[in-house]
């Protein structure tokens, strides 16, 4: 449907289709071979994090992992509209957004479904994390803008808010730490998958499961986890346990980078 | 501290019945909430929509719309030029231009081969990248007006209590491309304005090149 209020261009444009070589999609890959881009089965890749970067903004985080780099921004605790009704807590509301050129295929400047619907997962998390009943009647604004998507965008976008709305000196009850993983039918799994490892209907390979989850460290519970495709229980359980050892890695080397921003900061 | 990144994606579209031979460039700005508290979520800014309309006039003959056509009659490029605001610490549209200069000079068009028996048109992995010619290209250079006086690259604060602003947008001849003024304002201001604009948009214009990669 053309949007009338952006250059939209013809309607009938498709994505170039590209001349493959006939391959079948892979169901596997040994854990111990290492992956294109040379990691080993467990390794994350290299974290990227820098926060306060939107002036403008109360809190904000750029965060880039391997080539997934996104951008995090708080806005709040701001006075909410008249028409809301008055609430003894506060709101959360979450904008999560892929740029039009951050993925394989072109992203529609409006929000999708799939965009709404990580907006709406990031939101959940966010609302079980802040302490809402220290800003009532007010509103907290966050908003996720993916650059570019190499695979994880959901955990990190996770992990960004909960980085800005530390920035934003709104209290939370711990930090959230995001990771992906993904499980193959032979009981293989990859952390921390690239877009062409991931789950998904872009992926090389096929079958098995997708896991999203989200950690609040200090206090050893679980914020957000999701799960995609087709898994047995019982290895349910070992995909959630690594993806929690995963997490815990990756929140020392946060909280060490959060602590030297906040220590370079000069005294307001 | 304004930041913008700018982006270039193509696709494949029909090219329209009075312009059978050509392609299509789409430019669109975008101001997201994250740049900043005055843009409100969920639906496109006009001040967003008056950038990329201004956009749209710049660049109608920066490239050669015949070069992105591959099929006359039916398939031609559509390039998707989208410029996002990070931050927005004032004039957006002199980095918006620029992103969107640098972009442009570095984009680089798959090859595309044609399947004798369908007819289709795909893009071959195997077949080396063109270089987008432009024809020009588009520097921008904006000022604040403030009674009779003029303030150049104005921060957001400064935005706010202006009289009006002029933008002028040179091309790397130094021919005029564009101008926008909408202040009141005398003729000698606006020529020493253009004086200002010519020796800015050469400094924009060196940095420009500096990043272009020769191949």
């Amino acid at each position: 449907m053309p949007d009338p209020k952006r250059n939209s261009g013809p309607e009938d444009a498709i994505e170039p289709p590209v001349l493959h070589k006939e391959s079948a999609p892979l169901k596997s890959v040994d854990k111990n071979t290492t992956r294109t881009d040379g990691r080993k089965w467990n390794e994350l890749r290299p974290l990227f994090l820098k926060v306060g970067i939107i002036t403008k903004a109360q809190g904000s985080a750029y965060i880039e992992m391997g080539n997934t780099k996104l951008i995090a921004a708080v806005y709040g605790p701001k006075e909410i509209l008249r028409r809301e009704e008055f609430s003894l807590k506060g709101k959360v509301n979450c904008e999560f957004k892929f740029m039009p050129f951050s993925r394989a295929h072109y992203c529609e400047p409006r929000q999708n479904f799939e965009e709404k619907m990580i907006s709406k997962c990031i939101c959940d998390a966010m609302e079980g994390v802040i302490l809402l009943e220290k800003f009532p009647k007010a509103l907290v604004d966050i908003s996720v803008q993916v650059i570019q998507d190499d695979g994880s965008a959901l955990a990190l976008a996770l992990t960004a808010a909960s980085v800005a709305l530390i920035n934003a000196n709104i209290e939370v009850k711990d930090l959230v730490v995001g990771t992906t993983l993904r499980y193959f039918e032979n009981s293989d799994v990859l952390v921390d998958p690239t877009a062409e490892e991931e789950h998904g209907p872009f992926s090389k390979f096929t079958g098995g499961a997708g896991f999203h989850l989200a950690v609040l460290p200090s206090l050893s519970q679980i914020s957000y986890l999701k799960q995609t495709g087709k898994i047995e229980q019982s290895q349910a359980r070992d995909c959630i346990e690594t993806c929690w050892e995963t997490c815990l890695r990756l929140a020392t080397g946060i909280k060490n980078l959060l602590q030297e921003s906040i220590d370079s900061d000069a005294p307001r | 501290s304004t930041r913008v990144i700018a982006g270039i994606k193509g696709k494949f579209a029909e090219p329209t019945i009075n312009n059978p031979n050509s392609g299509f460039l789409i430019p669109n700005v975008i101001l997201p909430m994250t740049c900043n508290t005055k843009y409100k979520p969920g639906f496109p800014s006009d001040k967003g929509i008056a950038m990329s309309n201004k956009l749209e006039t710049l660049l109608t003959d920066a490239t050669d719309l015949m070069e992105l056509c591959l099929i006359p009659g039916k398939v031609a490029w559509v390039l998707y030029l989208d410029v996002v605001c990070i931050n927005d610490d004032g004039n957006v549209m002199d980095a918006a231009v620029l992103a969107l200069s640098a972009a442009l000079n570095n984009t680089w068009l798959p090859a595309t081969k044609i399947i004798e028996e369908t007819g289709r048109v795909v893009l071959d992995p195997d077949g080396g990248k063109k270089r987008l010619e432009l024809n020009f290209i588009p520097i921008s250079v904006t000022l604040s007006v403030f009674d009779d006086k003029t303030l150049p690259d104005p921060t957001e604060d400064e935005e706010d209590i202006e009289d009006g602003t002029i933008t002028c947008c040179l091309d790397n001849e130094n021919n005029i491309r564009a101008l926008w003024s909408s202040a009141i304002i005398t003729d000698d201001v606006i020529s020493a304005a253009l004086v200002y604009v010519k020796k800015r948009a050469s400094v924009l214009l060196s940095v420009l090149k500096k990043v272009s990669k020769p191949s």
